[in-house]
């Protein structure tokens, strides 16, 4: 099957699929949305400039850019999930091998070809072009923002390539799997304490950023090359699941969440469902990771560059808040829903029950990551506005997610008026308590009233969209 | 469950659904009544899946009116689905769950418990003891049928929907399930069935319609239905829809040359 044929046929399935969700122009309008936002950013940017230099914005945009392509780069794990169940009776170009001669390394090169050019036009350009436009507010040279659209490129490539490999090795051994990454992180860690070299050299396309150095360009193309290359070569021709049983045990799991009420039986299955298919730790790993990337990323730079700020633990109370979007995100992606549609129940409920979920899966885990990094920085004074910070954030953000999003986050976040909406509801707190957690020091006292404002304000607007999840949802099905 | 055979249960006025540009249901009207076998017949894409969602509250209708077991549609959808069984088209219990425990997460988000043994009895009746404990995901799609059987029998309902409900069974557990099905109605149920398994039908369905491109070309009994050069339900579909036995058994034009192959 010719290589161009296919990439054009799963271009067209994945705009399909978008666009089956929402609608075609709203599928087309996301890149203008996105170009939009970074246009605002881009001119709000002056505002952050007392608190923040632009080359710590470059490494921001770059370390997000390496978590995006670290969290949607992992093909060899997530398409075998495509074929398996999450999308029930639809069938993708994906699974072609199963009854066409060609091979999954194949469809898994030219699968890993569009992603990275859709990503590349539907997310990249789009933030450039919006930066592009802002030029006549911000003063920016036209070839700056040329070169961080590749720096930006050439990251993401890295990412999401180290992202396939790292995924393939996995489906072939989860012990290799292991050692590798052990290996990696204890390489951050080390090249941190020992100062033996700078964040460029493990992410190469962020000293070409700096640097403007062509071999750093090569050495994070070549990486990328080397990453993805092997990552085709490990992927299996066969998948083959193993034949599961497992003790049954559906009535001892549902009688430990007795308390609550109508919810008992959806959250027993949801536990179940967490548990077997391994997405507690996928999901927990989700979480913690995006977390200590960032701490990591604090403690490098505070270790190998003279930095002018250190995030505090109010700030990381928001960021905890923040990244339980992701939890949400994957409850929804466990399996698909279909079967709901027989039962005696509607949308919102199921969608409560999954809230009710987060908050029992993420208080504990969150907290204890807070008074975690409490410790190790010696903040114990900051810790209990950190807490109610991160609280107020973590329900809210969620609460909006639902609200929003229903049952398909993944999915809703991609049509247009959603994720605008969701950037209003979400960027705005956001950006008021990352300021307040920043400029401590100059706010003084004030700081802890305009915090508690922001906190009440969040809970207030919880509160509202929670009652509203019922009238938003209750004429939603659970059939695609 | 209520014996009064005039009851109607099911209830259905100019009823319209669009899905788009598509319309799949047109003005449908129609009426069954307590302890009916109905068989529901048309060609892939008729609308005969979209009425059976409806009715089941899945989606709701674009015009017209419907109600179910005196229910309307779509404000009743729960309470409907609480009191009647679905098969749906596509046999997609749980990935994660075993079959036991999907039929026990049924009886549980139907508010009742396993107290009478029913998962057991379900379990056994489709012989799946060596299966219990396999994930619905492991599962073959004949297994996985069975469990979405088990789990809308399970709860005794007073109405079953049945889209293709003898999907992937071997023949065995064909003639089973309608032995059940016949008793069932004996004793009082009553039966909405899609299927496309025309022989079966005809030995099981008291009453059917047959509906093409959204609209019902015909509603009665067998006997009302056919004409006197008609022997069953086949050609009486053939004639509805309006196609003929010949055109089917016209030579099949010869296949166009593969280029590149």
């Amino acid at each position: 099957m010719n290589l161009l044929w296919l990439l054009r046929a799963m271009f067209r399935e994945e705009f399909r699929l978008q666009s089956s969700y929402s609608s075609r122009m709203s599928t087309m309008a996301f890149p203008a949305i996105l170009a939009v936002m970074a246009f605002i950013v881009a001119i709000s940017l002056p505002l952050l400039e007392d608190e923040m230099s632009q080359d710590r914005i470059l490494l921001a945009v770059h370390s997000a850019l390496l978590l995006y392509g670290l969290a949607v780069g992992a093909f060899s794990f997530l398409g075998r999930e495509m074929m398996e169940r999450r999308w029930g009776h639809a069938t993708f170009l994906l699974a072609s091998p199963q009854t066409l001669p060609i091979s999954f390394k194949y469809t898994f090169l030219v699968f890993f070809l569009k992603d990275l050019l859709y990503y590349v036009f539907m997310t990249l350009l789009p933030l450039t072009i919006g930066l592009l436009a802002s030029i006549p507010f911000t003063g920016f040279a036209v070839s700056s923002v040329v070169l961080l659209f590749f720096t930006m490129t050439a990251t993401f490539l890295y990412a999401i390539s180290f992202s396939f490999v790292m995924s393939s090795v996995y489906m072939r051994s989860q012990a290799v799997f292991v050692a590798l990454a052990v290996s990696v992180i204890g390489l951050v860690v080390v090249s941190g304490m020992m100062q033996l070299f700078d964040l460029g050299l493990i992410v190469p396309s962020i000293a070409f950023q700096f640097s403007g150095d062509w071999w750093a360009l090569a050495a994070s193309l070549s990486a990328s090359l080397v990453f993805s290359a092997w990552a085709v070569l490990l992927v299996q021709d066969r998948m083959e699941s193993p034949v599961v049983q497992v003790e049954s045990h559906y009535d001892e799991v549902a009688a430990r969440f007795s308390r609550f009420g109508k919810y008992q039986p959806y959250l027993a299955k949801e536990w179940i469902d967490l548990m077997r298919s391994r997405t507690l730790t996928k999901l927990m790993t989700a979480f913690v990771l995006p977390l200590v990337v960032l701490t990591a990323f604090d403690w490098f730079l505070g270790t190998t560059v003279s930095s002018e700020i250190q995030f505090s633990t109010i700030f990381y109370g928001g960021m905890v808040g923040f990244f339980g979007v992701l939890i949400y995100s994957w409850l929804n992606n466990i399996d698909y829903v279909e079967y709901y549609s027989t039962f005696p129940v509607q949308v919102p409920d199921i969608v409560k029950s999954k809230l009710i979920m987060f908050v029992i899966l993420t208080s504990g885990i969150s907290t204890t990551f807070l008074v975690v990094m409490t410790g190790i920085k010696g903040e114990w004074s900051r810790l209990p506005v950190s807490l109610v910070v991160m609280f107020s954030t973590s329900i809210y953000m969620v609460v909006v997610t639902a609200y929003l999003t229903g049952l398909r986050t993944n999915v809703y976040l991609f049509d247009t008026k959603i994720l605008s909406r969701f950037a209003i509801l979400s960027i705005i707190p956001l950006m008021a308590i990352t300021f307040l957690a920043m400029a401590e020091e100059t706010l003084g006292w004030r700081m802890l009233v305009a915090i508690a404002v922001v906190c009440m304000v969040l809970a207030t607007v919880s509160r509202l969209l929670l009652l509203r999840i019922d009238k938003k949802w209750r004429h939603e099905t659970f059939t695609v | 469950m209520s014996t009064d055979p005039a009851e109607p249960v099911i209830e259905i006025n100019a009823l319209g659904k669009s899905f788009g540009k598509v319309h799949a249901l047109k003005g449908v009207d129609l009426e069954i009544r307590r302890g009916e076998f109905f068989g529901f017949f048309g060609p892939n894409g008729a609308g005969k899946t979209t009425l059976l969602r409806v009715l089941t509250g899945q989606i709701e209708p674009g015009k017209g009116e419907a109600s179910v077991l005196g229910i309307d549609l779509p404000d009743g959808a729960v309470e409907v689905r609480s009191r009647v069984g679905v098969v749906p088209e596509f046999e997609s219990p749980p990935s994660f769950l075993t079959g036991d425990e999907y039929l026990r997460f049924v009886l549980r988000a139907r508010g009742m418990t396993d107290a009478n043994g029913r998962v057991d009895h379900w379990i056994d009746f489709f012989e799946l003891g060596q299966h219990r404990h396999t994930l619905c995901k492991d599962m073959s799609k004949g297994m996985r049928q069975k469990i979405m059987l088990g789990a809308a029998f399970i709860h005794e309902p007073d109405l079953l929907f049945l889209d293709e409900p003898f999907i992937n069974l071997d023949p065995l557990f064909q003639m089973k399930i309608q032995n059940y099905l016949r008793e069932y109605i004996a004793n009082g149920g009553t039966i909405f069935m899609c299927s496309h398994l025309l022989e079966i039908a005809e030995r099981l369905c008291s009453r059917l319609a047959i509906i093409d491109e959204g609209e019902l070309r015909g509603v009665g009994t067998l006997a009302e239905l056919r004409t006197e050069e008609e022997d069953g339900l086949a050609e009486v579909f053939m004639r509805m829809v309006g196609r003929q036995v010949a055109d089917l058994e016209r030579e099949v034009p010869p296949m166009p040359v593969v280029e590149g192959g």
